[in-house]
C-alpha cells in the first residue's frame, strides 16, 4: 500500500494516511476485503508514530471503510455498507456547503446554483459516454 | 610416551636443530677470527665491550628467541606458547617449567663449555655465578613476556627488550677489578635469584595458564588477560572497569615505559661508543634519567586527565561522561594504569641501572660512595639500603603523578597550567640544587647540619599558613567543599616536596625515610590521590 | 492515542531550574514521560534542549526543582541510570582511534544486557567497515555507529539530542526507523530533541516546546495540533464587527478575506464566527511549524494546555 505523505501543508498526517487509504479504495487500487498492511509494518514503512497509524485506522473504521477482524488484521469493507454511505454523503454535504458559501458571497442566487449543477452534470455524461 | 620427553625435544624445533647447532660451533669460530684481527679493528672502534662476551650474547639472543617458542609463521612474528602443546595431558605448570628449566640448564652448560673453550685459554676468569644467573633471569623473563603477550603484536617490544638487554649488558660487562666484582656478584646474584627467577617462573607459569584456558573455555564476553589487557581487543570485557583501564593503558600506559625504553636505548647506544672514562657520563646519565623519569611522571599524572595524551582540551566528551561508570571507579581506573605504568618504567630503571652499576668500570666509582653511604648511616645491612633507595624515588614519583592527576581532574585549565609550573619549577630545582652542590661541597658542609631543622621549620608555616587561608576562604563560603579538600592535598604535596628539597641529599632522606614519621607520610601522601581523584573528578563530571 | 499499557513514569522533572552565569537556561520546566511513549522536545537553537537532556543523563545537577530517572536519582546513582539509557548526542563526540569493532567492544563491557548479535546485525544492515577507525569515517557513518550503540543494549530509554541535525535524508531514516522499532519491538521509550519540527510531527506522541529556557506548550501531540487553527473567513454582511476573539494570534487582512490564527476548542470557534456573522471559507489545523512561530513570537498566546 503506498502512502505518502506531504508534510508542512497544515493537514495533520492521520489526516492524510485516513484520505489516501479512502482514495485507493475508492479508485478501486484496494479491492473488496483486502487486507491493510498491519499496524507496526506501515508505521515502520513511512516512520510514523503506530499510534498516528493506529488512529487512521480507528477513523477508517468508524466511517465505514475498513473492517477490524478480532485476530485477522483489518479489511477493507464492501461498498455497500449504511456506514459508509452516511460517511459518503458527509463528504458531499461538506463540499456544498462550501459552494453555497462562496456562491452567496458572489451574489449567486440558489435557481442559478441549481441550473449550474445541472450544466456540469450534462458535461460529465457526455464526457463519460 | 614421557610427556617431559616430548616437550623437551619440541623446543628443539626441526627449523631450530640445525641453527642451534650452528651457533654452538659458529661462535667460538668466529671468536677466534675477531681475536685474530684485533689489531685491525681495535683502531677504528673505541668499543667499551669486552669483546670475549660479545658472541656469547649473540647467541644468546638467538638461544631467547628458541626457548620461547618464537617463530615466524606465514608473514607475523609470533611469540605466543603453541597451541598443540595445550592438548597433552600435562598440567599447565609442567608445560611451562619444562622449557624454562631446558633453557636454564642448556644456557648453564653453554655458558660452562664456552668458559672453558674460550675464555680460560685466552686469560679470563669468568665470574660464573653472576653472569649465568643474570642471564637465566632475562632468558626466563623473555620467555615469560612472550608467552603472556604472545599473538599479539608484542612481538616487536620483545625484541626491543632483548637487544636492549644484549645491549647493555655486552657495554657494561667486564673491566671492572675481579675483587669488586665478586662483591657486588653477591649482591647482584641475591637479587636475581630472589626476585627475578622466581617471579620470571611464576609469570611463565600463570601466562600459560590463561593462555591455555581462555582458548579452551572461549567465553563470548570475557577477556582473562594476564597482565595488560592487549594493544588491540578481540572481544568485550567482563566489566566496564576492565574496559576503562584498557582504554586509559591503551592512550596514557605505554608513554612512561617507552620514554624510558627510549632513554635507555640511547644511553646504552652512547655508551658503546663512549671510550676507556665513562664514570662521569655515567653518573651524568643516571641523574638525567632520573630527571627524566620524575617529569615525565609529573606529565603523565597532568595528561591523564585528557582526552588523549598532548590534547589541549580538558573537558570530558559526551561519550565518556555517559559510560555507567561511578566516578570512583572512573578515576581508579585511571589511578591503576598511572600507578602500573610507572611502577613498569621504574623497574625498567632499576634493573637498567643495577646493571650499570654492578657490571660497569662505574664500579670503581661507585663502591666507595655506597661504602661511606654505609658507613655514614651506620648500617651493615647494604641489601635493605639498596630496597630503600629503589623504593623511594619511586614513591616520591607516584605522589607528583598522582597528585598531579588529582588537580588535572577538576577540569580547570587555569589550575592545571599553575601546576604544570610548579611541577617543573620544583624538579629543576631540586636536580639543580642537587648537582650545584655536588660541585661544591663545601657550601654542603656548612648547609647540611641545618637541612633538617630549617626544611621542617620552612615548611611547618607555609603549611600552617596556607591551611589557614583555605579554612577562611571555605568560611566566607567563597569555595566549594570537595574543591577545598583537593586544594589542601595539593597545597600538601607541593609544601612536602619543598621539605625534601632541603633534604636532597641521599644519605640524607634515607637517613630521614627511615624514621617512622616519614615513613606515615610517605605512605599518607601515596594513598593521597585516591581520595582527592574521586572528588576532583566528581565535580567536573557534573556540573 | 492512548499510550502503553502501564503509566510508570521513566522521566520525572519537576520544576526544574537552571542558570549559568545570571542567564536562565530552564525556568520552572515539568517534564514527565512514560513508558513506550515518543517524547519530543522542540525549541530553536539555546532553548535549553540540551540542558534539559544533560540533566537527565546527571550531567547538570538540579540547582532547584527535581530530576528522577527509573526512580533514581541520575547524579546520585550514575550506573543505575546510564546503563538503562540509550543515548545518541548531537555530534557523536566517539574516540576517534578506535577502529569500529573496538568500540562495539569497549562499550559491551559496560552493559550487561548487551547484545552482540543485535549490534551485528545492525552494523551489517548500515554496512559499517569493521577494521576502519573512527575517525576515517564519514559524518553519517558517525552517527550510524552512534545509533548502533545506543541501542545495542536494548535500554529502557532511547535519548537522543538533534540526532539528525547535518545529516543526509537517509541517516535520519535510519535514526527514525530505529526510533518506531524500538517503541514497537521492545516498548521502549524514546525521548528526543529537534528543531526539525516536521519529523517531529510525524514521530512523537507527546511534546514539549521550550523557548528561552520556559515551556510554551506541552502535552499530546494531536491535542496541540487538533487545538491550533488556521480559518479563513469572510463577513457575510456590510457590516464588520471587530474580531475580538480570545486566544488569537494573528490577524491578517487579504482584501475581502481575512486570515485568522488562533487556539481553542473547534466548534466554539466556529459558533463565536457564526455570531460575528463571519462566514468561514476555509479552515485548517496549524503546522507544529506554525504553532511554534505563533507562540514563540507572542508570548500572550496562551492556551492553557500544560
Amino acid at each position: 500500500m503506498n502512502i505518502q505523505l506531504v508534510q508542512g501543508n497544515g493537514i495533520p498526517v492521520y489526516l492524510q494516511i485516513v484520505n489516501q487509504v479512502k482514495y485507493l479504495i475508492s479508485s478501486g487500487r484496494l479491492q473488496k476485503d483486502h487486507e491493510l498492511p498491519a499496524i507496526r509494518v506501515l508505521a515502520e514503512a513511512i516512520l510514523v508514530n503506530p499510534n498516528t497509524v493506529a488512529k487512521a485506522y480507528r477513523e477508517l473504521e468508524v466511517a465505514g471503510w475498513v473492517i477490524k477482524r478480532a485476530g485477522a488484521g483489518t479489511f477493507v469493507s464492501g461498498e455497500a455498507s449504511p456506514l459508509n454511505k452516511l460517511s459518503q454523503e458527509k463528504i458531499i454535504r461538506q463540499s456544498i456547503s462550501a459552494v453555497l458559501v462562496e456562491a452567496k458571497q458572489m451574489n449567486i442566487s440558489l435557481p442559478e446554483i441549481k441550473d449550474l449543477v445541472d450544466e456540469e452534470h450534462h458535461k460529465l455524461q457526455i464526457n463519460q459516454a | 610416551m614421557n610427556t617431559t620427553f616430548i616437550l623437551v625435544k619440541d623446543i628443539f624445533r626441526p627449523q631450530h636443530r640445525l641453527g642451534v647447532l650452528l651457533y654452538i660451533l659458529l661462535i667460538p669460530l668466529l671468536f677466534v677470527l675477531l681475536k685474530s684481527h684485533e689489531h685491525w679493528w681495535s683502531e677504528y672502534f673505541l668499543i667499551n665491550t669486552n669483546l670475549y662476551y660479545l658472541p656469547l650474547l649473540l647467541s644468546f639472543f638467538y638461544f631467547s628467541m628458541v626457548f620461547s617458542y618464537a617463530d615466524f609463521s606465514g608473514k607475523a612474528f609470533e611469540t605466543g606458547f603453541p597451541k598443540y602443546l595445550y592438548l597433552l595431558p600435562v598440567h599447565s605448570r609442567k608445560l611451562a617449567s619444562i622449557p624454562l628449566l631446558t633453557s636454564a640448564t642448556f644456557l648453564t652448560f653453554y655458558y660452562l663449555i664456552y668458559c672453558q673453550l674460550i675464555l680460560i685459554p685466552f686469560g679470563l676468569e669468568p665470574a660464573t655465578l653472576l653472569v649465568i644467573i643474570t642471564m637465566i633471569a632475562i632468558q626466563w623473563w623473555v620467555q615469560a613476556i612472550g608467552w603472556a603477550f604472545g599473538h599479539r603484536q608484542f612481538a616487536g617490544i620483545i625484541l626491543l627488550l632483548i637487544v636492549i638487554n644484549s645491549l647493555i649488558v655486552s657495554a657494561f660487562i667486564l673491566k671492572a677489578p675481579p675483587q669488586v666484582f665478586t662483591d657486588n656478584a653477591r649482591l647482584i646474584a641475591k637479587l636475581s635469584f630472589a626476585f627475578f627467577i622466581p617471579s620470571g617462573l611464576l609469570l611463565a607459569v600463570v601466562a600459560v595458564k590463561k593462555d591455555r584456558y581462555n582458548d579452551k573455555i572461549m567465553p563470548a564476553k570475557k577477556n582473562y588477560n594476564l597482565l595488560l589487557p592487549g594493544f588491540k581487543i578481540k572481544q568485550a570485557f567482563s566489566n566496564g572497569f576492565r574496559a576503562q583501564v584498557w582504554y586509559d593503558f591503551r592512550l596514557f600506559g605505554y608513554i612512561l615505559p617507552a620514554i624510558v625504553i627510549g632513554i635507555a636505548v640511547l644511553f646504552s647506544a652512547l655508551m658503546l661508543i663512549q671510550g676507556d672514562d665513562p664514570h662521569k657520563s655515567t653518573t651524568a646519565i643516571m641523574v638525567i634519567t632520573l630527571l627524566m623519569f620524575f617529569m615525565a611522571a609529573s606529565v603523565i599524572g597532568l595528561e591523564m586527565a585528557k582526552p588523549s595524551f598532548g590534547n589541549s582540551e580538558l573537558t570530558l566528551s559526551n561519550f565518556m561522561a555517559t559510560r555507567p561508570l561511578s566516578d570512583a571507579r572512573y578515576v581508579y581506573a585511571k589511578l591503576i594504569v598511572a600507578f602500573c605504568s610507572l611502577l613498569s618504567a621504574w623497574l625498567i630503571i632499576v634493573v637498567i641501572d643495577t646493571y650499570i652499576i654492578a657490571f660497569s668500570p662505574l664500579n670503581e666509582f661507585f663502591m666507595p660512595f655506597w661504602q661511606q653511604l654505609i658507613y655514614g648511616l651506620n648500617s651493615n645491612n647494604s641489601l635493605s639500603l639498596y630496597l630503600l633507595s629503589i623504593t623511594l624515588p619511586a614513591a616520591l614519583a607516584w605522589v607528583f603523578c598522582g597528585n598531579n592527576l588529582s588537580i588535572a581532574l577538576l577540569g580547570n585549565k587555569v589550575i592545571l597550567l599553575v601546576a604544570t609550573f610548579v611541577t617543573i619549577f620544583v624538579l629543576i630545582f631540586f636536580f639543580g640544587s642537587s648537582i650545584w652542590f655536588h660541585k661544591h661541597p663545601e657550601h654542603w658542609q656548612i648547609l647540611k647540619p641545618l637541612l633538617p631543622n630549617i626544611g621542617i621549620f620552612i615548611s611547618s608555616t607555609l603549611l600552617f599558613m596556607g591551611a589557614i587561608f583555605i579554612f577562611w576562604l571555605a568560611r566566607r563560603n567563597k569555595i566549594e567543599r570537595d574543591l577545598l579538600r583537593t586544594l589542601v592535598a595539593a597545597m600538601a604535596t607541593i609544601y612536602w616536596v619543598l621539605w625534601l628539597l632541603t633534604a636532597f641529599s641521599f644519605p640524607q632522606i634515607a637517613l630521614q625515610a627511615q624514621t617512622i614519621i616519614t615513613l606515615l607520610m610517605l605512605a599518607f601522601y601515596c594513598c593521597l590521590p585516591f581520595l582527592t581523584a574521586p572528588l576532583s573528578f566528581a565535580r567536573s563530571r557534573r556540573k | 492515542m492512548s499510550s502503553s499499557a502501564s503509566a510508570e513514569a521513566i522521566v520525572s522533572i519537576k520544576n526544574l531550574t537552571r542558570t549559568f552565569n545570571d542567564k536562565i537556561a530552564l525556568n520552572k520546566v515539568n517534564l514527565e514521560v512514560n513508558r513506550g511513549q515518543i517524547f519530543g522536545i522542540v525549541g530553536e537553537n539555546g532553548a535549553g534542549k540540551t540542558t534539559l537532556i544533560k540533566h537527565m543523563l546527571g550531567l547538570y545537577k538540579a540547582q532547584s526543582g527535581s530530576v528522577v530517572m527509573f526512580n533514581k536519582n541520575p547524579v546520585l546513582d550514575p550506573p543505575a541510570v546510564l546503563s538503562n539509557i540509550g543515548y545518541l548526542s548531537e555530534e557523536p563526540d566517539l574516540p576517534a582511534w578506535m577502529t569500529v569493532s573496538e568500540i562495539l567492544y569497549y562499550s559491551a563491557s559496560f552493559y550487561p544486557k548487551w547484545d552482540q548479535q543485535y549490534a551485528d546485525k545492525l552494523i551489517d544492515a548500515f554496512e559499517l567497515p569493521r577494521s576502519k577507525k573512527i575517525k576515517e569515517l564519514s559524518k553519517g557513518q558517525r552517527a550510524r555507529i552512534g545509533l548502533v550503540l545506543a541501542q545495542a543494549h536494548r535500554p529502557e530509554l532511547l535519548l537522543l539530542d538533534e540526532p539528525s541535525s547535518g545529516l543526509d535524508p537517509i541517516v535520519r531514516k535510519d535514526i527514525l526507523g530505529a526510533i518506531i522499532c524500538g517503541v514497537m519491538e521492545e516498548g521502549r521509550s524514546v525521548v528526543f530533541s529537534s528543531h526539525l519540527l516536521e519529523e517531529v510531527e510525524r514521530v512523537c506522541d507527546y511534546l514539549v516546546m521550550l523557548h528561552k529556557g520556559h515551556i510554551l506548550l506541552s502535552g499530546a501531540l494531536d491535542d496541540i495540533i487538533a487545538d491550533h487553527h488556521i480559518f479563513t473567513v469572510k463577513y457575510a454582511g456590510p457590516t464588520k464587527s471587530p474580531l475580538n476573539l480570545e486566544n488569537c494570534h494573528k490577524i491578517t487582512n487579504l482584501g475581502p478575506e481575512i486570515r485568522i490564527e488562533c487556539a481553542g476548542e473547534i466548534e466554539t470557534l466556529k459558533q463565536n464566527f457564526c455570531q460575528l456573522s463571519a462566514d468561514i471559507i476555509h479552515h485548517r489545523t496549524m503546522t507544529l511549524d506554525e504553532i511554534f512561530t505563533a507562540r514563540s513570537e507572542d508570548p500572550q498566546f496562551s492556551l492553557g494546555i500544560m
